[in-house]
């Protein structure tokens, strides 16, 4: 379970991090299998099933929002079935455009349904459907199940009865066209698994929100055996032959998915439930809290020894340590050989320039050329001054006399060499009592806004891939 | 300066503009009753295209029939009952419609408060500095 856990933190990470490529991604492939599957099994103009006109829409709908692959799909089917009969054609507009103006005009984050729907009952899992518009949708979502088992059993009539409809084109548009109405409307098979569906989601939503421990999983065992029975039953009373053992075996593989949806969205522990009480000048809460199951991804630690002075550098993170040279410093200062960037900065930076002024007062430089750029989560924490003191750097680091509480008079207290004002705590120092930030050269006395005006970068995002170069004080 | 409260601040309202914003800050642009009534009226104009399409489908499907009989009927009665039945179809949708997108602009209001208030945490801070 454990592993699972950590499988799907794993994922989640993943898709936080690049959904802006995996999006696109997976509306591609939806809309390939979508215009694949119409064009399997009412594919009648074969102009149409161009593999590379099939590619082309995919590409289109990828980048554009999911309804118009639904508005696409339509059309394209619409297209196909023209070239069989223009009645059928007809029928099957008006089916989609009223769908689309009765219903998706209030429910428009439903119309992916109409496309899941037939696609489910072509890979014999359809019950998945309602189980997981039950589970993370709204009741009115068993109307856009009912619609999309409309949509199937439309082109399920059409490919089936696909002999008929050619037959009848010595017959008049009009005999044409009741033929497929009349088939439409009298199939009972579709109005059964529409009410099935509908049934399914309401009671799978309904169990869901009850507050009872293991909701979701009675609310998905209940819809399971819903369907079944709604299915079952009703073929049997309006006398349509159906496979049991079909229908039981894609229940199951529904459940499943069903299952697998749950482990995604909803994974709580029950055994830490909390019931709390509390009251406030309105109310009398009553209070159930449910803690969700989360496990971090654990972090990588890689413990390098330095060559130089002997310190530890712990880099924890999960990528390749880069070299000091590569962090970024805003000053156009050089780094020295020893790989610190503080001490050639503080032998070559001017005394007080309109960089340091800039820097000081947060801004970035004007002109000011990054030695190389890196993600916004590096930051050196530490640099190492040419008189071996330590300086703790811009936010950690409380070693910054300018930086003094005001006193209650109002003014600034000048901090003295190596004293610290009270009020920026007790912070350790390599070398207590002595200067640990302010080193000999031109820049002393000046204010700062952090540890010698070295290295603005951005302050850590504090992630899983958060990276900082951790050194610890040389042995006192 | 760069200041981390107003930094996650400002992430947070972006957040929010990309995902959920981007429907309720739309709607809670306009006035209460302009979006409603606007969008009854496309309501209504989608309910009766949709009406006409059912009864055109229907038309055509019993053709022969009413091209057998058309002087058989009384076409201003027929003409009177398929108009009141497009009234009470029209009005059904037009009331539906009305206590929907109510809602809707309710709910949309309601979500827009947060990110409001947070615009004028934004805005003190700004004028702090």
């Amino acid at each position: 379970m454990t592993g699972l856990l950590e499988i799907r933190e794993y994922l989640k990470d993943i898709y936080g991090k690049y959904d802006i490529y995996i999006l696109p991604v997976l509306k591609l492939i939806l809309a390939i299998i979508t215009f694949a599957v119409i064009g399997a099994n009412a594919g009648y103009m074969s102009r149409l099933s161009n593999p590379a006109l099939i590619l082309v829409l995919a590409l289109l709908c990828s980048f554009l929002p999911v309804n118009v692959l639904v508005v696409l799909a339509a059309l394209y089917s619409v297209a196909n079935i023209y070239a069989l009969s223009m009645e059928c054609a007809v029928v099957v507009a008006a089916v989609f455009l009223i769908m689309f103006l009765v219903y998706f005009r209030f429910a428009p984050s439903d119309a992916l349904v109409l496309v899941l729907t037939p696609i489910c009952f072509l890979m014999h899992i359809p019950y998945a459907v309602p189980l997981c518009c039950g589970l993370s949708g709204t009741p009115v979502s068993a109307i856009s199940c009912a619609c999309g088992v409309v949509v199937y059993y439309i082109f399920d009539f059409i490919k089936v009865n696909e002999t008929d409809i050619v037959a009848l084109d010595s017959e008049t548009t009009v005999t044409r066209l009741r033929f497929v109405v009349d088939g439409l409307l009298s199939n009972k098979g579709m109005l059964v698994m529409a009410a099935a569906f509908a049934i399914t989601v309401i009671v799978v939503y309904v169990i869901r929100r009850l507050a009872v421990d293991h909701a979701w999983t009675i609310a998905i065992m209940a819809g399971f055996f819903a369907s079944m029975i709604a299915v079952l039953a009703g073929d049997m009373s309006v006398g349509v032959t159906v496979s049991i053992g079909g229908v039981i075996l894609g229940g199951l593989v529904s459940l499943a998915l069903a299952f697998v949806l749950k482990f995604f969205v909803f994974s709580v522990d029950y055994t830490r439930t909390e019931r709390l009480q509390f009251e406030d000048d309105e109310y009398y809460y009553y209070v159930k809290a449910v803690p969700k199951v989360t496990l971090s991804v654990p972090e990588k630690t890689v413990k390098k020894i330095s060559q130089h002075s002997g310190e530890d550098r712990t880099v924890r993170e999960n990528r390749e340590p880069k070299e000091a040279k590569d962090y970024p410093v805003f000053n156009q200062a050089r780094l020295d050989d020893s790989g610190y960037p503080g001490a050639a900065r503080r032998r070559q930076a001017p005394a007080r320039s309109s960089q340091a002024q800039s820097l000081v007062s947060g801004q970035r430089p004007a002109g000011v050329r990054r030695e190389s750029t890196l993600p916004r989560d590096r930051r050196i924490v530490q640099q190492k001054p040419a008189d071996g003191s330590i300086n703790y750097g811009r936010s950690n680091s409380g070693a910054t006399p300018a930086r003094s509480a005001v006193s209650p008079q109002g003014q600034r207290p000048v901090a003295s060499q190596g004293q610290r004002p009270a009020s920026m705590g007790q912070r350790p120092t390599a070398h207590q009592g002595q200067r640990t930030t302010a080193p000999q050269g031109p820049r002393q006395g000046q204010p700062r806004s952090g540890g010698n005006g070295i290295n603005y970068g951005r302050p850590p995002v504090r992630n899983t891939d958060d990276t900082r170069v951790i050194r610890k004080r040389p042995e006192e | 300066m760069l200041d981390e409260s107003r930094i996650k601040l400002m992430t947070r309202m972006a957040s929010y503009e990309d995902t959920e914003g981007r429907k309720s800050i739309p709607i809670a642009g306009y006035f209460r009753g302009d979006y409603v009534s606007l969008n009854v009226v496309k309501t209504a104009i989608s309910a009766t295209i949709a009406f006409v399409l059912v009864l055109a489908v229907y038309v055509y499907y019993n053709l022969e029939n009413f091209i057998a009989d058309i002087y058989k009927y009384d076409l201003e009665s027929m003409g009177k009952r398929i108009f009141s039945v497009y009234l009470v179809y029209v009005a059904a949708f037009t009331v539906f419609s009305f206590f929907f997108y109510t809602w809707k602009y309710s709910k949309a209001k309601k979500s827009i408060q947060e990110y409001s208030l947070a615009l004028k945490k934004l805005d003190s801070m700004y004028e702090e500095e």
